[in-house]
């Protein structure tokens, strides 16, 4: 029917969320409260909680484990997935029997680098492939597709001629950025460029902005929520590097965390429950950085395009 | 009411797609593609036209190599372990699309909702996200063996009598990676979708339900068609994951019992990388599997050509 | 309004790429000209060893400083990489012609280089040092193209743990000898107490074919031989006892290291492994490590019980390969690899540090009882070291071929010539 056709250009009227509509219609606002039923409720509540036990079950023994003490078995189902006296000392374990301190700071540091990399390529890049025409624009499209779907030690090792032929062995730089374009992300931002109504940028430009300004000053406040999103996955694209950096890094004092753990699981000291320690270790620091952020993601998601 | 004004927008709207809104000087497009391409150029292109050079030698990961001109391709296309490795990766691609796609669907318009508690259940569902896949792989390994989670939950329902052979049966194996992919996948794609579904208007809804349209009716004629856009977008991400899965059947199996589990990079990972050291030969692989995305990402466009026009 | 957006053209710059690829760095330096040895002892190297910081940071610290003041004028400079990902570094390093003067490496991991003639050959080099190291250690590193490969450091070979409250609830059994034995007991210990007897790894698996008299490859490797009667019965009998639930349900696509998880889970009886792995049992399953008997090796009469070598190598592409080898052989002395055995629980590979009293004290717990073991094994000759063509590789590929033969999905006779052809193919390859 012509609701559904029509929705693909649907007009940028100011549509607040409720909580800060001015003044809606009353009846409107009543429907609206009155959308979920006690059914609709119920049966919303009852997914959820599949979903996230399916999400949890997993994740929760992992922590299990990593809460055992020296005495406990760690093996044994299911009567055993509850540690029965709770400790921390994997914890310090993991970070006194290598110097997981100085490794979560290396990370940081790469991550902030690739952050800020993946999300000023990611916006410019994104912003071209959606709103600005040029020749082989399809094309660019395509070989990015396809290179995404390449495994990067395919070309580990060439990439590494080139990288030391340019001097950046061992340094920050050298670590970042041969991984730092994201083709996800800049997928992502096209999305969101692609979705703002054609009506705001034919705004800005009977104001007399330029391309420079209307991208800065109109389209990027437009797209914040996908920008927190892009940063989510940037941070998390840094995070996981693992055989980059061991391969390009000579000094061990350089290391990420994810080679730490390796360490850590290596033969001479494998012991599941600190290694589980280790694990949650490095998945905590992402997770801070998401949590942090969900606030900027969902209100930025909420407002998003219609803003303008 | 509000869908006449809907209406009336399209026509304005429709054609500003078609001819460039507006056009731009040369450097424009320079100023904001330049910077990736640069980087691209140094660190992709240019490791990639080395790699594809070396598909045509007997080089080995250690260095040296002499050219052997077709001899790489030769073996490869004469290799059943080559095509037995592809029909899994196209099986791979095939079960976890839809799966990745749908379950993420369902779970975004799930919690598109002010309900008290999606707020609690977002950030939960979205945490597989940031769990590195070696991590999520290793889990799994306990989670689907004989006497692990999922054997144990159904066999305590009585759902069972034998424990399910998730890891050790040629048939279910690459299942199981599949699973994998998909527990850890969803949170991504349904990030995503919500992404797009928040930016959906609620003007139409709002009318469709005035209208007397059921909830169900207005999420899949109304809301749904409005991010097909973000769907498709999805779905080519989600089969590019599934062509490239590679540390889910290693981790978990090995690429085992036999080679059932075997994907393409699982393949040319063992010839080339590790424990293998052919890496002309893995080389060859990669163009041969850089020529299969092509193909994909073309029809793929092909298809989705016509929606993409307005 | 002119239409100049005919801006970027993708295809020249993609050209350009490949033209630069074409001429640069395309192909890797063949093999370099042999490293000068006789150069003074003096100057900087780079040593890198696989995983054993921090746990011996300071006895390799103390044997660098000592190193260096012996030989006035020389810097070590320390590297540390996980075991893991050793084979990768390494690879990346070669082809890149950046490899650390001083390489520790086991045997499997430095199969590529040795075969490629990449690293100084110690039968050429270091001949007169034969003498100090145990043989089957200095064979681990012929490489053919290299005779020995490295200088051999520490050792790991196994003794035979049982986990005894099982072995006595299937009515005591004695401990098996043979691999063929080991099938026999586990079938026992199955039908009487429901427990598997042991994990079958892909590692493992050459070598109980070989230690049954499989020999793997003909004497110049260019051939494999694995489809033979033994190999058939074997094999055979792991199917059967996969069955009857002999082995683990999960084991023929577990990682390796697995085996260690299901002895401690209590759920085999027996587990031939390197003594280094009873602190970790006792750390994660107290109750199964107080059960633990030890008992010689499989194999250990015929003197067919496997050992695995680390070695210290010298990359041809050496700028200081006289101080490297020194540095190298100062590491290997028995008096340097006595130091090291008796803060760890690896083996020394000289003959001398081997007749110290530390390995044959009267034992006290199973640490010092496995200890003695192996010393012995390895000092009376029980141990046999794998070809050096049965690497990684060639493990994997023939675990691979008889993974549905084990679960019965394909015939035993099929999956073994399945696995001969595989594996020809592979030395062939090599062999070119």
């Amino acid at each position: 029917m012509t609701t559904a056709t029509a929705a693909r250009t649907a007009p940028p009227v100011s549509s607040p969320p409720a909580a800060s509509s001015p003044a809606p219609k009353p009846r409107r606002r009543r429907r609206r409260r009155g959308a979920i039923g006690p059914l609709e409720r119920a049966i919303r509540w009852v997914l959820m909680i599949i979903a996230v036990a399916v999400v949890l079950g997993p994740l929760l023994w992992q922590l299990g484990t990593a809460l055992k003490g020296a005495g406990e078995a760690t093996v044994g189902f299911p009567g055993s997935l509850v540690p029965s006296d709770p400790t921390l000392e994997n914890f310090v374990t993991a970070f006194t029997a290598v110097p997981l301190g100085r490794y979560l700071l290396n990370s940081g540091a790469i991550a902030l680098l690739g952050v800020t990399f993946n999300l000023l390529l990611a916006t410019l890049t994104g912003y071209a492939l959606a709103r600005i025409p040029f020749r082989g624009r399809a094309l660019y499209i395509g070989v990015l597709l396809a290179t995404a779907a390449l495994p990067f030690e395919v070309i580990l090792i060439s990439t590494l001629l080139v990288t030391r032929g340019l001097g950046l062995q061992d340094t920050l730089l050298g670590v970042v950025l041969p991984q730092a374009v994201s083709i996800v992300s800049i997928l992502v931002m096209r999305q969101a460029f692609l979705a703002i109504p054609d009506e705001i940028e034919e705004a800005a430009t009977m104001d007399g902005a330029g391309a420079v300004r209307t991208f800065w000053s109109i389209m990027l406040p437009s797209v914040r929520g996908s920008i927190a999103v892009v940063a989510v996955l940037g941070f998390l694209d840094s995070w996981d590097q693992f055989l980059w950096p061991l391969v390009i890094l000579s000094d061990p004092a350089n290391y990420p965390v994810n080679v730490g753990v390796q360490f850590l699981a290596g033969a001479f000291s494998a012991d599941q429950r600190v290694i589980s320690a280790a694990a949650l270790i490095v998945m905590v620091p992402p997770l801070l950085v998401y949590f942090l952020l969900q606030k900027q993601v969902f209100t930025g998601l909420a407002e998003g395009a219609l803003k303008g | 009411m509000t869908a006449t004004a809907g209406t009336v927008r399209r026509s304005a709207g429709r054609p500003s797609r078609r001819t460039p809104l507006r056009r731009h000087r040369w450097w424009v497009p320079v100023l904001f593609i330049g910077p990736v391409l640069a980087i691209q150029l140094t660190f992709l292109f240019l490791p990639l036209g080395n790699t594809f050079v070396l598909a045509f030698t007997n080089a080995s990961t250690v260095g040296g190599g002499v050219f052997t001109g077709l001899a790489n391709f030769a073996t490869i296309f004469a290799s059943a372990a080559f095509w037995d490795a592809t029909a899994h990766t196209g099986l791979y691609i095939v079960l976890a699309t839809p799966l990745l796609v749908g379950i993420s669907l369902g779970l975004a318009i799930l919690i598109n909702t002010k309900m008290r508690g999606a707020g609690i259940v977002r950030p939960i569902l979205f945490s597989p996200l940031v769990m590195p896949m070696a991590v999520v792989a290793l889990m799994f390994q306990y989670v689907l063996s004989s006497d692990g989670l999922v054997n144990q939950i159904l066999s305590g329902l009585h759902v069972i009598s034998e424990p399910i052979p998730f890891l050790t049966s040629s048939q279910l194996a690459l299942v199981s990676s599949v699973i994998v992919t998909v527990w850890k996948g969803c949170g991504l794609y349904t990030l995503i979708l919500l992404a797009a579904l928040q930016n959906v208007s609620r003007e139409l809804d709002e009318a469709a339900e005035l209208d007397g349209a059921s909830w169900l009716r207005r999420t899949v004629s109304v809301t749904i068609p409005q991010i097909r856009g973000t769907i498709g977008l999805v779905a080519g991400l989600a089969a590019i994951a599934a062509l490239r899965a590679f540390t889910e059947p290693y981790v978990l199996t090995g690429g085992g019992p036999g080679t059932s589990s075997t994907t393409i990079v699982l393949y040319l990972f063992t010839k080339g990388v590790s424990p293998g050291t052919q890496a002309g030969y893995a080389s060859a692989i990669s163009l041969v599997l850089f020529v299969f995305v092509l193909l994909f990402a073309s029809i793929s466009w092909a298809v989705t050509r016509k929606g993409r026009l307005r | 309004m002119q239409r100049k957006i005919r801006t970027i053209s993708l295809a020249a710059p993609i050209t350009i790429a490949v033209a630069v690829a074409l001429s640069g760095c395309g192909l890797g330096a063949g093999t370099d000209s042999p490293a000068d040895v006789s150069g003074a002892v003096e100057g900087t190297i780079t040593f890198q060893t696989m995983q054993l910081s921090p746990t011996f940071d300071e006895y390799i610290n103390a044997a660098i400083d000592e190193f260096e003041s012996e030989n006035p004028g020389t810097t070590v400079k320390w590297t540390d990489i996980p075991s893991d990902q050793a084979a990768r570094k390494v690879s990346a390093d070669s082809a890149a012609g950046t490899l650390p003067d001083v390489m520790d490496l086991d045997a499997a991991t430095l199969a590529p280089l040795g075969r490629d003639s990449r690293v100084v050959d110690m039968a050429v080099q270091a001949a007169d040092l034969e003498e100090r190291y145990v043989g089957s250690a200095w064979e681990s590193f012929d490489y053919g193209a290299t005779a020995v490969a490295a200088l051999p450091w520490y050792l790991n070979s196994p003794v035979l743990m049982s986990n005894s409250a099982l072995v006595q609830q299937a009515g005591s059994p004695a401990a098996p000898t043979s691999y063929s034995d080991l099938l026999a007991v586990s079938k026992e210990i199955a039908e009487t107490t429901g427990k598997a007897g042991f994990q079958p790894t892909s590692i493992g698996f050459p070598n109980y074919l070989l230690s049954l008299g499989v020999p793997l490859v003909n004497d110049d490797s260019t051939e494999a031989i694995v489809d033979t009667p033994e190999a058939e019965e074997f094999l055979q009998s792991l199917a059967d006892l996969y069955t009857v639930g002999g082995i683990p349900a999960d084991s023929v696509t577990a990682a390796q290291r697995t085996e260690i998880d299901t002895f401690s889970q209590g759920e085999t009886a027996y587990l031939e492994t390197g003594p280094s792995r009873l602190k970790i049992i006792q750390q994660n399953a107290p109750q199964v490590f107080d059960a633990i008997t030890i008992d010689q090796p499989l194999g250990a009469e015929e003197g067919t019980t496997w050992v695995v070598a680390h070695g210290l190598a010298v990359p041809q592409t050496s700028k200081n390969a006289a101080t490297a080898l020194a540095f190298a052989e100062f590491l290997t002395s028995p008096e340097n690899q006595l130091a090291l055995a008796k803060q760890s629980s690896v083996f020394p590979s000289t003959t001398e540090s081997l007749e110290d009293p530390f390995f044959s004290a009267e034992p006290t717990d199973a640490a010092t009882e496995a200890r003695g073991i192996v010393a012995a094994s390895l000092f009376d000759g029980g141990t046999m070291a794998k070809p050096p063509a049965v690497d990684a590789e060639y493990a994997n590929t023939l675990w691979s071929s008889v993974q549905t033969a084990i679960t019965g999905e394909t015939p035993v006779k099929d999956a073994l010539a399945a696995a001969e052809s595989q594996l020809t193919e592979l030395l062939q390859s090599r062999a070119q």
